[in-house]
């Protein structure tokens, strides 16, 4: 039986109209999300940062203006911002702590241990679960756990067994940063672990058997062949490390809550920017407007995208290159 | 196959259209009732008695309930509840937001009888407390959930066990009846342990065989005290470590109480004299005892108007609170659960309740919190835990807490009703219910949402609601039925007796410098600014070395600040 194909005016048959009509059905949902709640919030985020809130005591109303009208200077917002930093210039250390342990220690350690999971050394099994643990139990458990464990267990063995009265780690102000890392540490290990485990996956066994029949060690075959291997891996976690450096919240709420001073005390920029966010537009008293807010995040990203392009490039530049 | 695991993924898409709509109205016959009610110390059980007695005659009316501590109000202009039970205040500001829908019409409806005369609900409101439920338009808003009180909890057991009651004064010491106790802040005479036959000491109200026998009823008295249950090895006062600002609860109510109410009341409606801290000597301290760096305030009287209103923030009491805290924390008489970031307020009180019945356990004498502890402890089971521990059912039911009268005054004591001074409470957080502005399109269900909040402030509900809870609604006057009273635990029992009696301060104004910077001013009163920086909790001044004149020096706001920012000329 011959069939026939039946072609409309735009050389589309039937069934090709179908496939269209059914990916455009199934992409809608996700496009109209996309572009409420990226691009909708972005835009109103940048408006906002041009707006002013104020009650209006006669009606009882709240009136939003645009800045650069009744007497508010065009950057107000910004300037504001400014006046908020500037006061709160502590945050730049823990911010920039945070960064530099992932980028020096975090991130060696995690390569290291998955180029040992990677031979399958001794162990590497329970090192690939007790890493890969804060990743698949809840963080709100996980953080739990650790504050037990830091605290009630270590001041029992410490009495127990060193006969010392200690307090907790996180409780105690001289190892409470080195706690609040560590966990960090830990914690930071498990996604990487997993991208790092994958890449040195893909590293062809050919090159790893020839360059040991060569002779190569395993420090070599580590420098020479699996690094730059994973290199297209490890330079995209580079880049994602810069483009998030102020988003990074140093895993403080979990571990302090959200109403302790020591979050606030210990706050990155991420966190700080978490708290003022969180208590926007309310009456606490160090409270500040949601347009203060996004001038602030206007201007931290300003700082931030041409920072992770110019990363980018360098790494792209004077990067390994598997060619 | 290609084709059923397409069709099986683009049903999976469509799972994600519930999150659209809660079903906000309903349909067929039935609206649906959406409430968003405030997890924490009151618990959801008196709603959900309530809705089922509204059903009774209200078949067609069916309810949603999410109970949360985060009631998400910064978005409910998006949300789909209808009601909202909150632990803050802010009206005014929400209502300018157009969040809150205008319920004017229920709370003026005269709707209800009392006494023959027709009342409303507003009627119903203490007048002081009713500005707080308008919006600056001058609408009704918003209408007072429940009250809670800033202080501590005493275990009777435990002081009537150990003897930490004082005597009366006049008694002699004799043994195992009176015992005299010498500490660096004074002689006072306790009752004897077990002893239950001595008369205790008369309580800030002066008469005895009351509420307030026994207890101190002045700072130097509980600073006694404290140091009689640390020498015999009970830890004078529990408070919780992982939030570390309920502590504001003790600061709140000493500084109410150790004026008798005078500079809490000044705060709110900026009226009165009050003794006012001007400046520190620093050769001489606070009281006999106390830490060298808690130096004696020097004071003066003044009149307190809207405009000098910054001049409430250096009450003399505010100062005896924050000195009490630092002793506190200078002589161990709090447990170092302070600190520690595993032990929740349910482990403080779980603590406090079992109180040393396991072997090697420590006892508390008090507990820091908010008066509501109470109810959040039985809805989190720790009664029960109490008579897991005991092998005892029901024991933990019976275990005598109460809520404690702080004292009055510095240090001269209420001997008698001559000298009386009657207690204090003071108000804790803010509370209130109101209604979603966003169901205002729809008028069914605004009229159903309007009715069941009306029901729900009934004489009727507004006892059970206390029944139920043990908590009060401070800002509404209103009679408890016998079966409801019946209800109440020892606990919730002795904060209803202080409350018949006691000068009981709510966060309340009808002032505009008030009323429009409510919740800032409450914060700044009991957030100390320490070296530039804000705490919410005034542990954390003096873990960083402060002591009681600068940290109390951050809890004042001056008189440029208050003009500039919060008085609000007429």
């Amino acid at each position: 039986m011959s069939q026939t194909k039946k072609i409309n005016k735009n050389g589309m048959n039937a069934r090709r109209r179908g496939h269209i009509i059914f990916y455009a059905a199934l992409m809608i949902l996700p496009c109209i999300q996309f572009a409420i709640f990226y691009f909708g919030v972005n835009i109103s985020s940048i408006l906002r940062a041009f707006q002013i809130y104020e009650i209006n005591y006669s009606t009882g109303i709240l009136e939003k203006f645009f800045t650069g009208t009744r007497g508010y200077s065009f950057f107000y917002n910004f300037k504001m911002a400014i006046d908020l930093f500037s006061n709160n210039v502590y945050v730049l250390k823990n911010t920039f702590l945070i960064y530099f342990i992932g980028l020096f220690v975090s991130q060696p350690i995690c390569i290291i241990l998955s180029y040992y999971i990677f031979k399958k050394k001794p162990l590497s099994g329970f090192f690939k679960v007790m890493l890969y643990l804060p990743h698949v139990i809840s963080g709100l458990v996980f953080s739990l756990l650790f504050k037990y464990i830091t605290e009630n267990v270590y001041m029992v063995v410490a009495k127990d067994i060193f006969g010392a009265t200690v307090q907790g780690i996180l409780v105690d102000p001289n190892t409470r940063l080195g706690g609040v890392l560590f966990f960090n540490v830990w914690l930071g290990l498990s996604g990487s672990l997993l991208l790092f485990s994958g890449a040195m996956s893909s590293v062809d066994e050919s090159v790893l058997e020839s360059a040991q029949l060569d002779g190569a060690n395993i420090i070599q075959e580590f420098f020479y062949i699996v690094l730059p291997g994973i290199w297209h891996t490890y330079k995209q976690l580079l880049i994602l490390g810069v483009a998030g450096i102020f988003g990074n919240q140093m895993s403080l709420m979990s571990l302090f809550g959200i109403h302790s001073d020591i979050t606030k005390e210990m706050a990155t920029i991420g966190m700080f920017f978490y708290l003022k966010t969180y208590y926007a537009g309310t009456q606490i008293v160090d409270g500040v407007s949601y347009g203060i807010l996004s001038a602030f995040g206007l201007m931290m990203t300003a700082i931030i995208a041409p920072a992770t392009l110019l990363i980018r490039r360098l790494l792209d530049k004077y990067g390994w290159s598997t060619k | 196959m290609r084709k059923i695991l397409s069709g099986l993924l683009a049903i999976v898409m469509l799972f994600s259209m519930v999150g659209c709509n809660l079903g906000n109205g309903g349909g067929g016959g039935i609206t649906v009732i959406n409430i968003m009610n405030t997890g924490g110390g009151i618990g959801r059980k008196w709603l959900d008695d309530a809705i089922v007695r509204y059903q009774k005659d209200n078949p067609n009316i069916k309810f949603n309930v999410e109970h949360n501590i985060d009631t998400g109000v910064g978005t409910m202009a998006t949300s789909g509840y209808s009601i909202y039970f909150v632990e803050q205040g802010g009206i005014g500001e929400l209502a300018a937001s157009g969040k809150l829908l205008d319920i004017t019409d229920i709370l003026t409806e005269k709707s209800e009888t009392r006494d023959g005369n027709a009342v409303s609900i507003v009627d119903k409101i203490r007048p002081e407390a009713v500005e707080m439920m308008k919006g600056y338009d001058g609408k009704y808003y918003a209408v007072p959930h429940f009250t809670i009180f800033s202080g501590m909890s005493y275990d009777y057991d435990l002081f009537t066990e150990r003897g930490y009651f004082f005597a009366d004064y006049n008694a002699e010491v004799k043994a195992g009846k009176v015992t005299n106790f010498v500490s660096p802040y004074g002689n006072a005479k306790f009752v004897a342990p077990g002893n239950t036959e001595v008369a205790k000491s008369v309580g800030n109200d002066g008469i005895a065989g009351t509420y307030d026998d026994g207890l101190p009823t002045t700072l130097v008295e509980l600073c006694i005290l404290c140091a009689k249950m640390y020498a015999s090895g009970t830890t004078p006062i529990e408070h919780n470590g992982t939030v570390d600002h309920y502590v504001s609860s003790l600061l709140k109510g000493l500084w109410a109480s150790t004026d008798a109410g005078k500079g809490i009341s000044a705060f709110f409606d900026y009226s009165g004299q009050m003794e006012v801290v001007t400046g520190f000597d620093n050769t001489q301290v606070l009281f006999t005892g106390a830490t060298d760096s808690i130096s004696k305030p020097i004071t003066e009287m003044k009149t307190i108007t809207e405009e000098t209103g910054y001049l409430t923030y250096q009450a003399v009491s505010k100062y005896y609170s924050v000195a009490f805290i630092q002793m506190m924390l200078d002589k161990g008489w709090i447990s170092e659960d302070y600190t520690s970031k595993t032990v929740t307020p349910g482990i403080a009180q779980l603590k406090f309740i079992c109180n040393g019945q396991n072997e090697g356990d420590r006892t508390y004498g008090m507990l820091v919190e908010a008066s509501h502890w109470y109810n959040e402890a039985e809805f989190n089971g720790s009664f029960k835990q109490y008579d897991l521990l005991t092998g005892e059912t029901g024991s933990g039911a019976q275990r005598d807490l109460r809520w404690m009268p702080l004292p009055t005054d510095l240090d001269e004591p209420v001997t008698g009703p001559e000298n009386a001074r009657g207690n204090v409470m003071t108000q804790a957080s803010d509370s209130y219910a109101f209604i979603n502005a966003n169901i205002a399109a729809n008028t069914n269900l605004v009229k159903e949402v309007k009715k069941f909040f009306k029901f729900l402030y009934s004489d009727a509900e507004l006892s059970h609601f206390t029944g139920e809870t043990g908590i009060l609604r401070g800002h509404i006057n209103y009679d408890l039925t016998p079966e409801d009273e019946a209800k109440l635990s020892s606990f919730d029992d002795s904060i209803f007796q202080m409350y018949r009696t006691a000068n009981v301060s709510l966060n309340v104004s009808k002032k505009q410098s008030y009323l429009r910077n409510a919740s800032t001013l409450l914060q700044k009163a009991t957030w100390p600014t320490y070296k530039g920086s804000l705490y919410h909790s005034i542990f954390s001044p003096f873990s960083y070395g402060g002591k009681s004149p600068e940290v109390y020096q951050g809890l004042t706001v001056s008189k440029t600040d208050w003009e500039s920012t919060y008085y609000v000329a007429d």
